[in-house]
């Protein structure tokens, strides 16, 4: 007998024998202390320890239970292997589950609002840096835009089912009951959930910042009576672009510069000659060859990530502390467009005396990010310069210097040698709260947030020299003065917050649970710019360096909110459901007669699943509710602080009156005393339903939000003078319904899960005050969405039979319907006459073609483990919108900054009449209005993420002291599907070009625990 | 709830109650409003004329070549712009009073500034849109839907305006701290254009009288007749100086401070210049005979240098002749290796120099210092100088039949004196059968060319036919690279046909369209004849 194995026969009979092992999360592959593990058909059992481990005597062939709260019960039958890893299923009957709402908790199940939430499982081993990113695609309703992945500056676009106002749409962000925090900023690793309160039921009670829906962001904490774990997560990885333009080489886009010229009557501008050496490259200095987006753009960029935490707890307090380190390196060449961000946050939980319990939550965050002096942006920087410059200028003439032909600086000498553009800041939150319990189901707390930042941004803007690779002599300055400007930025938020609770149930059929509260809050900023210029030196770019041109500016603002609110919840028999909020809020933005309003939702809920004609269905169903809720918020973001004031503010820098530079004072714009938020009125009906033993989870909701009193910057009449007033008017309605199914199983060792949410929102703008629309590429259109698409319908591309031709001129006259003034020739696009005038007018013959506003967004994620492997797909996407790339970013030739792209070589010619592009016309944009022709379909499906992990046998481990351990590969942004303009994202904003590409990442990384 | 706690206050503003005390408050109000005199603007304006083409589709050429709607944008920024600063304006003429000032008179001379300079913004309004709102109180907002007065009362209310306000300001050059400040001589010089353009013509002879009668302007010169009209739209005429007597009113600009782009502009290297001097302007210069080309025996067009020769020495001084310095760097001529010499078109588009579409290139109002920077050219604006308060005497003159040659001699003669050109004589007019008007016309457009004025000059003299012409340049033969225009639309007789297609309706396109985005806001403002 071999004296390893633990089993031995004595007399025919197998001994038993200890098994031990470890119980982890399915999904999160932590372990699970408290987990009963018993063996099936018999008494024996027995319970995980903290760290997960059990052991137990048992024999092969046997088979273990284990049963955990919330996890799906799995059996084991028992080999000759002794130690085992087990991991549960997490249950999808979230029956028991605890929702974070506002100013406190509730029950899943006695919910009467739509929240949705995620927990730090849908987060982790992802490369997302924001907050922001990890929502999207998760949750029904909630609609994330990511629309630059620049490094430190990630945006993203948030909108809780559509867009309610022409304001700021933005959602009211809650971190630990502190309103106003910077998701942006907060370590995705310090989460442990998110709430979304998305109907006026469980958001009401933040009043008048309520309307764009709320997300309350919950850090981690420590667990009283663990012993220490420290856990390390971090992994490295590589960004590369999702979409990059193509540009020409050279010889193509002389060949196509000429045709363009040729096209509108104007000379070509190179020969056959210029175009054979530009082609054989024996002149680098003035017929290079360079493909300016390949200079500009790296291949890739490094992203890392490290995350380094400590939590347990004893008898009566809990600890929790992190550090995170975040570092994204850039996709711009030089060494300019980098971030780095430091994370640390301590949360200590005390239960000071018998009934008073503290919460301590510090967060600190150190972050920068840095470019190059020239920016970047919609319409600017380095990439967008990359669009509009010849190939034909080299990047480094062959003396050494940086290449300059003409028309404009070389991107690539301006982000290395241009000067940079660093931002740094400290931003600081402070969250203290203590809990006392007076009497039996009364409570009092009151807490007090403060978030503070203090940031620094250098701009050094740097002379560049480019010298004749002739004769040396100095050719062209990019920034002919040297210039550094300091900035600095101040901000400071406090809130103080009391509230009142009372929590009892009467008669065991009574649930009465009530709230009251107030709260006052401040915001006070103040920015301070300093410039000077004629540094002495370009080496060191310091403010103190500059000699000549000491200019200074500066602005401050300031806010304040006070208010009230309550809640009272009611239960009767856990069947039926009754909730009532209100909130009392007053303003500082508002002047002092309208200063304070009152919002209220009322909501119920009906358990039909209790009821006793369920009784017999209830082993299929287990539980059902329909809930329904009704209710008002507000929006007091009205773009300035003091539009009911009249002010008067500075002008800098008007006329130089005496040769001195001089400062003016003038009005700042005109005030309305009477305006006062936007009211947004919420309808929502909901259905949550559990079934099959709580594998199958479906949550429905429908809703209609109607926004009154939008507060509307109305266009005047211009004799006015000055800047419009924003005034209460107009309406916008969004229309909607959502849909999450969930389902969860474990067969055996095998457990999967799939969850998918769907959603679609009509945007409609109802009403805008009585206020004629004014017509743009986007407009604001009774009937339409908000900013939806406005141009004409294109037909096709005109072809020369749609011409007649007069042989003797050899002049084209169009026989459709043209625009006067238009030099219509075959190749350019024919519109559709909508009026039937005859002529094609931008006054008659334009209509809405499109909206930006994403409709029918899902996600979809699919995990699956198998012992200690997993792996999960998460796909999302877009099922309806519509872009816009327009200028250099879509189009060739149409000024001297706007060089061809590939997709251009298609153009309309008589050879190729069925062009994707019209023909090409040297500096004339008439086909390029905007028409359906352009506008883009951003619909789009992506797998957004995809990882395999798989969790080191516990054996292996313990003898490293560590306690769990997961290794994975994740890619986030792996493919699109989309028929979008091939060289940018679909996520990208209407735009000229120039954004920062959207990134896919794939990373490789490490998660352990050590107790 | 304290109420206290929300009674904030703005922290880096002032709120009204507390402005409008003191002459400090004043100067900083007037400050801001000198701020809507336009700055390179004013030089746009040419693009709408007939003295130059700015080739790409910009809003001036639309406009100009008459393809254009209501809706265009550029229509909507000038009467927004214009009503911006006309809102300033009100604002301070309705507190002004309550502020105080020790010496009472100080505070009168201000708000007579700011008069003239709703005067000027008026001026604007109502030669391009005609009948426009007077506006002359701060509007609530309730106040903003009447309809637009006549044309003729908003001229009648800027005329008294700068009469009242000439009356107030003093008769000085403004130097020192003061530079660039309007005085009386800028109040009733612009009175006299305003005059002049409505056909007022005694308005105009009396307010040009005056401003002559001041003797405080004198031309401009350097002493070198060959460069001092030149040298004025250079550094060296610059009002900071202070050696220029000529400039009445100037949008002023600050070295590295407050900059603008025209030099580069006029002559940008590696790209094409916006702006291409026409034919129509290139042929309107006399010779130095005094006669026109098409009558003079010294004019030639043998050649591109010939075109130069013998002509107004203004011609050169505007228009870049062969041989001149520029900033355009590589020229059309293969040959020529000095960058920093003109002497030959260039046509081509190939970045190593400033491309012409007509064949010509402008010099006046370059400082080739500036060239090859973008927006750091400081030169001021002429917005309005003795010359053509000159120009305005001899005319106003003229259309009230009482123009003798001593009236010539104090006007346009100084004009022709200072850059050595032969006088104008009525009697040589009259034998060499050229027509008096005509030729007080060309001495307008000759002088004041790139200055803004020829398309409110066009169309007061109803001349809108010229705006329908083709624009042309040089003849095509005449080009040295003769490659570069192979491909070149020319006319019948050779000329280059550098656009096409242009229209001009009487008398829709005598005024602009009241915008369309206005319209929808107040249909009662109704809208121009034939739009």
């Amino acid at each position: 007998k071999d004296a390893r194995l633990p089993f031995y026969e004595i007399n025919g009979l197998i001994q038993q024998a200890p098994y031990t092992g470890r119980v982890f999360d399915g999904d999160s592959n932590e372990t699970i202390p408290g987990v009963t593990v018993n063996i099936k058909g018999t008494q024996n059992g027995t319970v995980t320890e903290i760290d997960g481990s059990f052991e137990i005597d048992a024999q092969p062939g046997e088979t273990l239970i284990i049963r955990a709260m919330g996890y799906t019960t799995q059996e084991v039958v028992l080999t000759e292997e002794t130690n085992l890893d087990i991991f549960l299923a997490t249950d999808s009957r979230q029956l028991d589950e605890v929702v974070v709402v506002g100013y406190g908790e509730q029950k899943r199940i006695n919910l009467t609002g739509a929240v949705s939430t995620i927990g730090a499982n849908e987060m982790r081993s992802r490369p997302i840096t924001t907050i922001g990113e990890a929502l999207q695609g998760q949750m029904p309703g909630v609609t994330v835009r990511n629309t630059s992945a620049q490094p430190g500056q990630r945006g993203n676009e948030i909108r809780i089912r559509g867009i309610g106002t022409l304001g700021d749409a933005n959602p009211l962000v809650v971190i630990d009951g502190v309103p106003g925090g910077n998701l942006n900023i907060l370590n995705p690793d310090d989460v442990e959930s998110i709430s979304v309160l998305k109907d006026a039921a469980s958001s009401a009670i933040y009043g008048v910042r309520g309307a764009n829906g709320v997300i309350l962001v919950t850090t981690k904490r420590g667990k009283k009576g663990d012993s220490p774990t420290v856990s390390y997560s971090g992994y490295m990885g590589m960004q590369t672009p999702t979409a990059v333009p193509e540009l020409l080489g050279s010889p193509e886009y002389m060949e196509l510069l000429n045709e363009s010229q040729l096209n509108v009557g104007r000379n070509p501008t190179y020969t056959q000659g210029d175009i054979n050496i530009a082609r054989s490259g024996e002149d680098p200095n003035y017929f290079a060859n360079t493909n300016w987006m390949n200079e500009i753009l790296r291949s890739s960029a490094p992203q890392q990530n490290h995350n380094v935490s400590i939590n347990g707890g004893g008898e009566n307090m809990s600890y929790y502390l992190s550090y995170g380190n975040l570092q994204e390196g850039g996709l711009v060449t030089g060494d300019n467009y980098k971030a780095e961000r430091n994370n640390v946050r301590l949360r200590v939980n005390t239960q000071v005396i018998d009934k008073l319990d503290i919460d301590v939550n510090l967060g600190y965050v150190d972050r920068s990010y840095s470019g190059s002096s020239f920016g970047i942006g919609a319409a600017s920087g380095p990439i967008y310069a990359a669009n509009q410059i010849l190939p034909l200028v080299p990047v480094r003439f062959t003396t050494g210097g940086w290449g300059y032909i003409g028309g404009q600086s070389n991107p690539v000498a301006v982000v290395t040698d241009g000067g940079t553009n660093d931002f740094s800041s400290q931003e600081f939150t402070g969250n203290v709260s203590a809990r006392l319990e007076l009497f039996d189901g009364f409570s009092v707390r009151g807490q007090y947030g403060l978030i503070s930042s203090n940031s620094k941004r250098n701009i050094f803007t740097k002379t560049v020299d480019y010298f004749s690779p002739d004769d040396g002599s100095l050719i062209y300055q990019t920034n002919p003065i040297n210039r550094i400007d300091s900035r600095d930025y101040v901000s400071t938020y406090q809130t103080f917050i009391a509230t009142a609770e009372y929590d009892k149930t009467f008669n065991d059929i009574h649930d009465i649970k009530i709230l009251a509260g107030a709260s006052q809050e401040e915001f006070i900023g103040d920015n301070f710019t300093a410039s000077r210029t004629h540094l002495v030196s370009q080496e060191v770019g310091h403010i103190n360096l500059g000699t000549e041109n000491q200019l200074n500016t500066g602005n401050a603002s300031q806010n304040a909110l006070q208010s009230l609110f309550g809640r009272v919840n009611y239960g009767l028999n856990n069947k039926y459901l009754a909730e009532v909020n209100f909130r009392y809020d007053g303003s500082s933005r508002f002047s002092p007669d309208v200063r304070w309003n009152m919002f209220t939702s009322a909501s119920v809920g009906w358990i039909f699943s209790e009821e006793s004609f369920f009784d017999n269905l209830r082993n299929v169903i287990e539980s059902g509710k329909i809930r329904a809720s009704y209710g008002t918020q507000g929006n007091d973001r009205v773009g300035s602080d003091f539009a009911y004031l009249s002010t008067y503010g500075p002008v800098n820098n008007t006329f130089p009156i005496g040769g001195n530079y001089t400062i003016g004072y003038r009005e700042t714009g005109v005030p309305n005393s009477l305006l006062t938020w936007e009211t947004m009125e919420k309808m929502n009906i909901g259905l949550d339903f559990q079934t099959l033993n709580g594998r199958l989870g479906i949550i429905a909701d429908y809703y209609i939000n109607n926004t009154r009193d939008i507060l509307l910057v109305v266009p005047l009449p211009d004799v006015l003078g000055t800047g419009y007033p924003p005034q209460n008017a107009g309406m916008v309605r969004n229309e909607g319904w959502e849909l999450g199914v969930s389902w969860r199983d474990q067969i055996r060792e095998f457990r999967y899960g799939v969850s998918f949410n769907l959603s679609d929102v009509r945007n409609e703008v109802v009403s805008l005050g009585g206020v004629p629309p004014t017509f743009g590429d986007q407009v604001r259109l009774l009937g339409h969405p908000i900013d939806a698409f406005y141009g004409l319908v294109a037909d096709r591309i005109a072809q020369p039979s749609d011409f007649d031709f007069n042989e003797e001129t050899g002049v084209y006259t169009p026989n459709f319907p043209t625009i006067p003034g238009d030099p219509v020739q075959p190749g350019d696009i024919i519109y559709r006459d909508l009026d039937g005038d005859g002529e094609i007018s931008l006054d008659t013959d334009r209509t809405v073609i499109g909206s930006p506003i994403p409709r029918y967004t899902y996600g979809l994620q699919l995990e699956a483990g198998w012992r200690g492997f997993d792996i999960s797909l998460f796909i999302q996407g877009v099922g309806k919108a519509n872009g816009l790339i327009n200028g250099p970013g879509r189009h060739a030739l149409i000024n001297e900054g706007s060089m061809p792209q590939h997709i251009h070589l298609d153009r309309w010619t008589p050879e190729n009449p069925n062009a994707s592009y019209p023909r090409l016309t040297y500096q004339q944009s008439y086909n390029q209005r905007l028409s359906t022709f352009w506008l883009e379909d951003a619909s789009y499906l992506r797998l957004k993420n995809l990882q395999i992990g798989y969790t080191l046998p516990s054996n292996l481990l313990s003898r490293l002291r560590i306690n769990s351990m997961r290794v994975y590969a994740s890619g986030d942004n792996l493919l699109t599907r989309t028929n979008f303009f091939y060289a940018y994202d679909p996520e990208t904003p209407v735009s000229s070009g120039g954004f920062y590409p959207q990134v896919k990442t794939f990373i490789l990384g490490v998660n352990f625990n050590l107790k | 709830c304290s109420e206290d706690y929300l009674d904030r206050v703005p922290l880096d503003a002032i709120v009204d109650e507390t402005f409008w005390e003191n002459e400090d408050q004043l100067i900083l109000a007037v400050n801001a409003i000198y701020g809507n005199i336009k700055a390179k603007n004013t030089v746009d304006f040419e693009n709408i004329g007939d003295n130059t083409l700015w080739p790409s589709t910009t809003a001036y050429l639309q406009i100009g070549s008459g393809n254009f709607n209501h809706d265009l944008a550029t229509l909507n920024n000038e009467w927004r712009n214009m009503y911006a600063g006309i809102r300033q304006c009100n604002n301070f003429l309705e507190n002004y009073e309550q502020a105080f000032v020790a010496v009472p008179e100080r505070r009168e001379i201000l708000a007579a500034e700011v008069r003239v300079i709703r005067a000027y913004l008026y001026s604007y309004l109502s030669e391009l849109f005609g009948d426009v709102p007077l506006v002359t109180t701060v509007l609530d907002i309730d106040e903003l839907y009447g309809g637009r007065d006549p044309k003729e009362q908003v001229v009648e209310f800027v005329l008294t305006e700068l009469q009242e306000a000439a009356d107030i300001l003093p008769a000085e050059i403004p130097s020192g701290n003061d530079l660039g400040r309007i005085r009386k001589g800028a109040a009733l010089g612009l009175k006299a254009r305003v005059a002049l353009y409505n056909g007022f013509y005694d308005v105009a002879e009396v307010a040009s009288q005056e401003v002559m009668n001041l003797g405080l302007y004198e031309l401009y010169s350097n002493g070198d007749p060959s460069t001092s009209y030149n040298d004025l739209f250079t550094y060296s005429g610059r009002q900071a100086r202070g050696n220029n007597r000529e400039t009445m009113i100037a949008r002023l600009h600050l070295e590295e401070i407050n900059r603008h782009n025209l030099s580069r502009e006029i002559q940008v290297p590696d790209q094409n210049a916006r702006f291409n001097p026409t034919k129509s302007l290139v042929d309107s210069y006399l010779c130095i005979d005094g006669l026109p080309i098409d009558r003079s025996p010294l004019y030639s067009e043998e050649s591109y240098e010939a075109i130069f020769e013998n002509r107004d020495p203004r011609m050169s001084q505007t228009i870049l002749a062969p041989g001149s310095p520029w900033g355009g760097r590589f020229d059309g001529n293969p040959d020529n290796d000095d960058p920093s010499v003109y002497t030959a078109p260039k046509f081509r588009s190939d970045r190593r120099g400033s491309v012409t579409v007509t064949g010509y290139y402008f010099t006046k109002y370059v400082e080739p210092s500036t060239v090859h920077q973008v927006t750091q050219d400081v030169n001021d604006i002429h917005v309005l100088r003795y010359a053509e308060v000159l120009l305005t005497y001899a005319e106003a003159k003229l259309e009230l039949g009482s123009l003798t040659q001593s009236d010539l001699d104090i006007s346009i003669n100084l004009l022709r004196e200072r850059v050595g050109m032969r006088p104008m004589v009525i009697s040589e007019l009259q034998a060499n059968q050229l027509d008096l008007r005509e030729e007080i016309r060309r001495e307008r457009r000759v002088e004041l060319a790139l200055e803004g004025q020829r398309y409110f000059d066009i169309k007061r003299w109803r001349q809108g036919d010229l705006l329908a012409e083709d624009t042309k340049g040089v003849r095509r033969d005449l080009v040295l690279a003769q490659d570069e225009v192979a491909n070149v639309q020319v006319d019948s007789d050779g000329y280059v046909v550098a656009l096409t297609n242009r229209r001009f309706e009487d008398p829709k396109n005598y005024l602009w369209p009241v915008p369309l985005v206005q319209l929808e806001r107040n249909p009662v403002l109704g809208q121009n004849p034939g739009w």
